[in-house]
Formats: C-alpha cells, sequence, structure tokens
C-alpha cells in the first residue's frame, strides 16, 4: 500500500495540488498536501464503475482512472483494498503516476 | 465540416479498436464496433459511464473526460453536451494522439450532426435456399507463394 511518505514525496512534486490514500471504506489511511476535492468514497465509485466497464467490455482488470476537465486533473489507482487519488491543475503532473503508484500499492 | 471525416481520423489512428458515441437514450453511432460480446453489452456500460460522470459532477464539476486505463487497453470517455464519445485502444496508442483528434469532434458533436451519420446497418440473416446446388470451394489462389 502506498504509505504517507510515498504520499508525502508525490505531493511535493511541481503541479500536484494534494493526495488522499484510503481503504476499502473510504476511511483515510493517509493525506498530503491541498484537499484533493474529491471524496474517497468517489474515488471508490469510480473504480468500481470503471471496473464493471472493463468487465463488460472484456477489457481486463482496471489499473486506475485519470479524470480532467479545465481546472482539474485527477488521478485514482487501486490501492491494496482501497484508492489512491491524486489531484492536480492540469493532467501533465500526472503522467508517470500510475505506475509508480501501482508499484507502491501491491496491486 | 463533415462529422464522418472527423470519425475517420480516430479510426485512421493505429491500435484504435473501437469508436461509438452514447446518447441519453442508448448508443447515438458506432462508427468502429467493439467485438460482438462487448457490442451486447454495451446498454449496461453507458449505464454505468453515466453513473461515473454524476458521482464526479457532485464533487467536481466539468470533468468531462475520464481515461480508464486496463492491462493492455484504454478507454477513453469524452463528454460533449449530451454525448459520450467512447474510444477504445491498444496500450500502444497514445492518448494524447487520441484527445487531439477527437478535440474538434467533441465540439461539433450535436444531435443535427449525429442525424447526418448512416446508422449501424443491421446484417440481415441469409435464409439457406434448398434449391440452389452446393457451390464447389473456390480454388485458393497464389501470388508469390502467398495465399491472397
Amino acid at each position: 500500500m502506498t504509505d504517507s511518505s510515498e504520499l508525502e514525496h508525490i505531493v511535493s512534486a511541481a503541479g500536484i495540488h494534494g493526495g488522499l490514500a484510503c481503504d476499502a471504506r473510504g476511511r483515510t489511511r493517509s493525506r498530503a498536501g491541498r484537499d484533493p476535492g474529491v471524496s474517497a468514497s468517489t474515488a471508490l465509485a469510480l473504480l468500481r464503475l470503471g471496473s464493471l466497464t472493463g468487465d463488460a467490455l472484456g477489457l481486463g482488470p482496471l489499473r486506475g482512472v485519470e479524470s480532467c476537465g479545465r481546472e482539474h486533473a485527477l488521478l485514482c489507482t487501486p490501492d491494496g483494498d482501497g484508492a489512491v487519488i491524486i489531484h492536480a491543475g492540469t493532467r501533465a503532473p500526472l503522467a508517470g503516476l500510475r505506475e509508480r503508484l501501482r508499484a507502491a500499492s501491491g496491486n | 465540416m463533415e462529422i464522418a471525416r472527423l470519425f475517420d481520423n480516430i479510426t485512421a489512428l493505429a491500435g484504435v479498436e473501437a469508436v461509438w458515441v452514447f446518447g441519453s437514450e442508448g448508443v447515438a453511432h458506432t462508427h468502429l464496433p467493439p467485438d460482438q460480446t462487448a457490442r451486447d453489452r454495451l446498454d449496461e456500460v453507458r449505464s454505468h459511464v453515466a453513473s461515473m460522470y454524476a458521482a464526479m459532477d457532485a464533487q467536481l464539476p466539468a470533468i468531462d473526460d475520464h481515461l480508464l486505463v486496463f492491462d493492455a487497453r484504454w478507454l477513453l470517455l469524452r463528454r460533449a453536451g449530451d454525448y459520450v464519445l467512447a474510444v477504445i485502444a491498444s496500450d500502444a496508442t497514445s492518448p494524447a494522439a487520441v484527445r487531439m483528434v477527437t478535440k474538434i469532434l467533441a465540439r461539433h458533436l450535436n444531435a443535427a450532426a449525429i442525424g447526418t451519420l448512416q446508422p449501424p446497418l443491421q446484417p440481415e440473416p441469409v435464409a439457406p435456399h434448398d434449391d440452389e446446388p452446393p457451390t464447389a470451394e473456390r480454388p485458393v489462389r497464389m501470388y508469390r507463394g502467398q495465399p491472397y
């Protein structure tokens, strides 16, 4: 699982606003930087719905969801039985984080 | 702006496996259909996609793009008004390239533009004719030692 020092390290990178790791019930395990703007339960819901979508389309296991709009970019990845959410202003700072989080999560 | 050409720009990218559009009632257009098993479950997929947008809108509005990354493929969902464009591609395809070619398309995705597209034709099952003599199997033609 992603520990708090790993999360602090990720959030210290330029362009990353904040991050949160939670367990399967949406309880915060660790937090760094600003509030990610999305609750743990929403991140878990995104991952669950993404997994169901992947199952229906025969795409295999979900590795993460990257969501973006005009002012926000979010990365949600499975982390043990829970999730990690990383919030940035744009997509660019999130590049490469998915693999790093996957390695840390043990998923 | 001929919208069919904008769809063609997506399918011209190597590694793009399926392209379709969800409307509020169901699949509004299929440009490059996913495989049959997936096609049969698109209504179910639409419901999951709608729930994803609803969950996100409740907290961070104006998040229109979701990139769902799987083991060897990814699914890009781009919302444009009442429509959601869906693209499945292999890992080797850059999502940035697909985002670039879908940007103009997303801007022009509306009911009028969708109406100009041919609805996907359903192939009619061909009943076998008992009175027709069985046709002989065509001989394999060869070119430089390769069948073609």
